[in-house]
């Protein structure tokens, strides 16, 4: 079983917490990438995304001394960039769409189909063609690596309904990869 | 169960998802934000202070014994003016120049900060506190080698103090260094 090391960057985090720019600044260097990203999928857009990550890093810093060591830095960073994604998205009134039902899609055997290949570029221009809602549940899944209790919490919905958005996400993303391969 | 072979592909190369790298103004606001820092004692030299306490404590009672305890007349002459009262005086005026330097380079890096000079004042005050009461021992004629070397200490300490200071300073000026230096 994979162990994790709770106490990483403890040196950085305690000089943080004193005000220590540079190490505020080298934690920044560590995480702003990832953070970033996560920021990206869930906003879309680079402005948004970057005023995202600004803030998240902003509230991290500030709240730093609160930190218990008891999850990882990073996992504790993500929960914050990911809440204030979903709090922006909440401040704007802006819904979260999904998929709608895809039954006719999904009789069909998902096996049949995979006959397309997977890069990492084809499937996040894929993802990027998922409703906001569906795409935000897809990444804090399998990018993320969230389970769907967690999910439901983050995006105050069901557990069946993270699970079934994100089969149907899932299947999304095989439909458009394969309608790549036709297309080229 | 079947592993998916999206799922597989994607958690195989997570990493590679993250390709947007957050523009360089982003630090710089994040920075603008953070609340400033405090000029606090590192916890290594908490410790050496409490350290130096302690040595105060036990030269003090080792003096308060020499003073009560009945002494051969040999002895009590040879307290009058011994080497190491000498190399007291020598300290003290080494040390004490040297505490005015550093003192003055802080005040002009801080741009004059009264918040500076108020945290340097308090961190001296316990220090100066145990030193006033070595020092009318010593006007008693009662030192001993413990209480003269643990004055000594307490002006090394100040001094450590400031340079610990100008450097949380120095680096707050300049955060970007590559040379990692902890306070912890």
């Amino acid at each position: 079983m994979e162990t994790v090391e709770l106490s990483i960057h403890r040196d950085l985090i305690e000089a943080s917490i004193l005000g220590s720019k540079k190490a505020q600044y080298r934690l920044y260097q560590l995480y702003a990438r990832q953070m970033f990203n996560i920021c990206f999928r869930m906003m879309e857009h680079r402005e948004d995304a970057e005023d995202m990550l600004q803030e998240a890093f902003a509230e991290a810093f500030r709240r730093l001394s609160s930190f218990r060591f008891e999850s990882t830095f990073g996992a504790w960073l993500k929960r914050i960039v990911i809440n204030r994604c979903i709090n922006e998205h909440r401040r704007r009134k802006a819904d979260l769409h999904f998929l709608e039902d895809m039954a006719p899609f999904e009789q069909k055997p998902e096996e049949e189909k995979e006959d397309f290949e997977l890069t990492v570029e084809s499937i996040r221009r894929a993802m990027e063609q998922l409703p906001n809602g569906s795409r935000m549940i897809f990444s804090l899944y399998l990018l993320e690596g969230y389970d769907h209790n967690e999910i439901s919490e983050i995006l105050n919905i069901s557990v069946s309904n993270s699970k079934s958005q994100y089969m149907r996400a899932r299947l999304r993303v095989k439909e458009i990869l394969k309608q790549q391969v036709y297309e080229n | 169960m079947k592993t998916d072979r999206l799922e597989q592909f994607v958690r195989e190369n997570r990493e590679a998802f993250d390709v947007f790298e957050p523009g360089e103004n982003v630090w710089q606001s994040i920075a603008k934000v953070t609340p400033p820092r405090k000029y606090l004692i590192s916890k290594s030299l908490l410790l050496k202070m409490a350290a130096a306490a302690a040595i105060f404590v036990a030269g003090y009672l080792f003096s308060h014994w020499m003073q009560t305890a009945p002494q051969p007349l040999q002895n009590q002459a040879q307290t009058e003016k011994t080497p190491e009262l000498e190399m007291l005086m020598e300290a003290k005026v080494y040390y004490s120049a040297l505490i005015n330097q550093k003192e003055l380079q802080l005040y002009q890096l801080s741009g004059n900060d009264p918040q500076v000079k108020a945290e340097i004042e308090q961190s001296f005050a316990e220090l100066e506190q145990a030193f006033d009461e070595m020092s009318v021992d010593l006007n008693d004629r009662v030192a001993s080698e413990e209480v003269i070397e643990a004055m000594v200490q307490s002006y090394r300490l100040k001094l450590e103090i400031l340079e610990d200071m100008l450097q949380q300073l120095k680096e707050v000026n300049n955060p970007y260094e590559k040379e990692v230096h902890h306070v912890l």
